[in-house]
Formats: structure tokens, C-alpha cells, sequence
């Protein structure tokens, strides 16, 4: 469960909002510049918000009245962007692996090959980041991101690159086992059709305030409506 | 080449590796802290390390040489501590070279860091990484073409430096003699077949440094992935 309350500025942009979130699948959607990547490095740690506090399962990661910001990398959270931005000195397993120091070889190498698996890239493990696609790159970040079993993922338009099916399939498969392992999830997107795909729990940004929060079929309805148009006209 | 002054050959080099070598170890440190920190002192910390890259060295030379020598007293206590002040001995040189080839050593890795991809030290802070790891993991490996540069730089702008090794070496035969020096005093005696060989030797040193750098980045680049095992 995720709680925050929070006001954060950068140059003239303020992102303002206050909500709680219980869902294991949520999706923010929201417009370009409504606030949606502010708000995931927020919570990863990545900024710091200049009033207010998050809360992860009852841990405050960070409380700005008690001067707490708890490091990234202690805070157990997975996060993918749409940049892969992969360590090119290293091979695809040695990045994967990189959040896995503290384990021993063997279990290390187990889940890297897991990981690989989950993301559909188990033939990538030797190759360098250089000889990767762009959609080959963000499924090796993904499975970077996730393979130190974080509490909470944070997923900004991780796979922008793939084609929608190889997509959708994608985002079907890490829904499924994220839920399995109980792993808090929120999806950043400003594509409608993600949102109401999954059928998530929907958190709404528009210009960095929170304007609607619920089931995908009832926050995203004008949107839905509008998508259905635009395919009957293309229909005929 | 009989009348070039070996020692003081040995003793350029000498000084030359041990600067770079002190002056890497200082450099990977602050360029990190200039590139990753968020302190309001980053801008004094760049215009103090920058500064000797405006400074004319002799001012820098006297200024050592004042603070090094027996008048002050920081130079009175390292001369105590040492048994011997610090101006006019090999370890004095050593101080202002230090200082005067500072720049050369960090500005290049701070740049070389600061290129760097801020996603990737995001993913790298999110994996678990502390300051430590992210400089040995990720910076380091990443910046080594500009970590290469800072050496060489180093290197060649400590084997050629003349006016702070005169101000706060002088000329002794062992001890501050460097190939600057052996150079001006062969020009000052007129002997300008030994100058010209001195010119020369220094003027090697640094092709071969430069073609070192030019060359290092296709040699790192046919290097293999590492990989996980």
C-alpha cells in the first residue's frame, strides 16, 4: 500500500496531490507534461519533494518534516523508464545481475536466467548493450529492474519500443507474475487503451493535481468513448 | 645524445609519475563529488582547482615558496616534521606540481563523468549502488578514455612545467633538476646542440603520450563484454 501526500516544484511545473493507493495494478495516466514521470521518481527516491511524505506499507521512505529520504537503492523498488540506459561495459547478464551482488554466484546466475526468461530475452544473456534493438534493450532493463524482487515496481513506459501485441503480451505475462508474488505495481502510460486493457486501478494527472482516481472503465470513460468513435469512423 | 643530463631525465619522470599517480587518486574523488554531489561549495571547489590553470606559475611557484619556507609557519612545522623545509627539496616539487597540474587531472574526468548517461546512475542508485560502487562500477569504467586523458595530461604537463619548479626547486643536480631546467641552462650557456637534444627527447615524450591517448579508445573498444558467470 502506498501513501503520499506531497508538493514538489521544478522550474515552473508544481506537482500537488494526495492520494493512497491499494491496488497491486495501478496505471497514472494522465497527458504529456501532467506530472506522471515526476511523480514515479518521486516515489523511487530519484527527487525529493519539497513538503510532504510516502509511505510504502507503513515504511516512510521519505518525510520531509523529519528530514527523512531514504537512499534509492534501499527503498526495494524496481523502476524501468522507456530509456534503458543499460551499463555498456557490461554484458546483458552482468546487468541484470548488477542488483544482485549480495547473492551468491549460483542463485545469482538462477535468476538471471529467470529474469531473461520472464522478459522474453533468453537468448540476449552474452551480448553487449550495443548489438541490442531498442525493444531488446527495454526488456533487459525491465528484467534488470525487477530481478532483485522489489516490494513495489514503478514502470514508466518501459516498453514503448515493442510493437503493441509483443507488447500487450508482455505487460499480460509481468501482470500476471507480479501479481502472483503479491508485487505492488503502478504503470505510467498516456496511451487509454494500456489503462483499460489491464483493467487496472486508475490514478489521473492532468497539469500535476489529481483529478480522478478509481476503476479504469469509470475514470477513463470519456476516453474509452472517444477511442471507440475514432475506431468506428476508421471502420466505416 | 652524450650531452643529454640523464638524471635529471630520471628525475622528470620520476616526478612526473608520482604526480599522476597522487593526482589520480585525488581526482577520481572530487571530479565524483563535483559531478554527483548537490553541495553549494561546488562552485568554489571548481574555481580553486581550476585556478592554476590562469595562474602564471611563477606566481604560483613564489607563493609556495613563501608558504613551503621557514618565514610561515605551516613551514616551519612541516620543516620539523621532515627534519628539512620542504622548498628546495624533491618533495616540495612534488607539492607544486601537485598543485599546478591539478586541473589537468580533474577537469577532464569531471568531464568525462559528467557525459555520462544520468538514466544510468539512476539505475545504477536504484540497484543498491553507494557513492563507492557507482565511482568503481559505473563512472570509472564508463569515463576510462578521460581517466586515460587525465593521466597522460598529467604526465605531460608535469614534465614540462618550468616556472613553479625554478621558483620553489631552483637548480640542484639530483634533487629539483628537471629537464626544464637542464633545457634553459643549456640555452642561457648558448650550447644549443645539447638544447636541441634536451627539445627533443622532451618533445618525444609527449608525441608518444598523445599518440597513447589517440590510440586508447579503438583499443578499448576491441576489448570483450564482461560478462556474468
Amino acid at each position: 500500500m502506498i501513501e503520499m501526500d506531497l508538493r514538489a516544484r521544478r522550474g515552473d511545473f508544481t506537482l500537488e496531490l494526495a492520494c493512497r493507493i491499494d491496488s497491486t495494478w495501478t496505471v497514472v495516466f494522465g497527458p504529456s507534461g501532467s506530472g506522471k514521470t515526476s511523480l514515479l521518481r518521486l516515489i523511487a527516491g530519484l527527487d525529493v519533494p519539497h513538503r510532504g511524505r510516502i509511505e510504502v506499507d507503513g515504511e516512510a521512505l521519505t518525510e520531509c518534516a523529519q528530514r527523512i529520504h531514504l537512499a534509492p537503492g534501499r527503498r526495494r523498488i524496481g523502476y524501468a523508464t522507456q530509456h534503458p540506459a543499460l551499463f555498456p561495459h557490461l554484458s546483458v547478464a552482468a546487468n541484470i545481475g548488477y542488483g544482485l551482488a549480495a547473492l551468491p554466484r549460483e542463485e545469482r546466475n538462477t535468476r538471471v536466467a529467470k529474469m531473461l526468461d520472464l522478459v522474453g530475452a533468453a537468448g540476449l544473456a552474452g551480448r553487449a548493450p550495443r548489438d541490442l534493438s531498442g525493444g531488446e534493450a527495454q526488456r533487459v532493463a525491465l528484467a534488470r529492474a525487477l530481478a532483485p524482487q522489489p516490494r513495489l515496481v514503478l514502470l514508466d513506459e518501459p516498453l514503448s519500443a515493442l510493437d503493441g501485441p509483443t507488447r500487450d503480451q508482455l505487460l499480460d505475462r509481468l501482470k500476471s507474475r507480479l501479481a502472483a508474488q503479491g508485487t505492488q505495481t503502478i504503470l505510467v502510460t498516456h496511451d487509454a487503451a494500456d489503462a483499460l486493457a489491464t483493467e487496472a486501478e486508475v490514478v489521473l494527472l492532468d497539469r500535476g493535481r489529481l483529478t480522478g482516481q478509481g476503476p479504469a472503465a469509470a475514470i477513463l470513460a470519456a476516453e474509452r468513448r472517444r477511442l471507440l468513435d475514432r475506431l468506428s469512423q476508421m471502420t466505416g | 645524445m652524450a650531452s643529454i643530463d640523464w638524471q635529471a631525465f630520471a628525475l622528470t619522470l620520476r616526478l612526473a609519475a608520482l604526480t599522476t599517480v597522487i593526482l589520480l587518486v585525488v581526482a577520481v574523488p572530487t571530479a565524483s563529488w563535483l559531478v554527483l554531489g548537490r553541495s553549494r561549495l561546488r562552485p568554489l571547489v571548481e574555481a580553486l582547482t581550476g585556478l592554476p590553470l590562469i595562474l602564471p606559475p611563477t606566481v604560483l611557484g613564489f607563493y609556495l615558496l613563501v608558504l613551503l619556507g621557514p618565514r610561515t609557519a605551516p613551514g616551519r612545522l612541516i620543516g620539523q616534521i621532515l627534519g628539512h623545509p620542504l622548498a628546495f627539496s624533491f618533495a616540495g616539487l612534488v607539492v607544486g606540481s601537485c598543485l599546478y597540474s591539478l586541473p589537468f587531472a580533474i577537469q577532464p574526468l569531471a568531464a568525462g563523468f559528467a557525459a555520462i548517461d544520468p538514466n544510468m546512475l539512476d539505475a545504477a542508485r536504484l540497484l543498491g549502488a553507494g557513492r563507492v560502487r557507482l565511482v568503481g562500477t559505473v563512472l570509472i569504467p564508463i569515463a576510462m578514455r578521460s581517466l586515460i586523458a587525465a593521466g597522460v595530461l598529467t604526465f605531460l604537463h608535469t614534465v614540462g612545467e618550468f616556472g613553479v619548479v625554478l621558483m620553489l626547486g631552483g637548480d640542484i643536480p639530483g634533487a629539483t633538476r628537471t629537464l626544464s631546467i637542464v633545457l634553459y641552462n643549456q640555452v642561457e650557456n648558448f650550447d644549443y646542440g645539447a638544447a636541441n637534444q634536451t627539445a627533443l627527447l622532451m618533445l618525444l615524450l609527449s608525441v608518444v603520450a598523445l599518440v597513447l591517448i589517440y590510440s586508447r579508445p579503438r583499443l578499448l573498444s576491441s576489448l570483450p563484454e564482461r560478462h556474468h558467470d
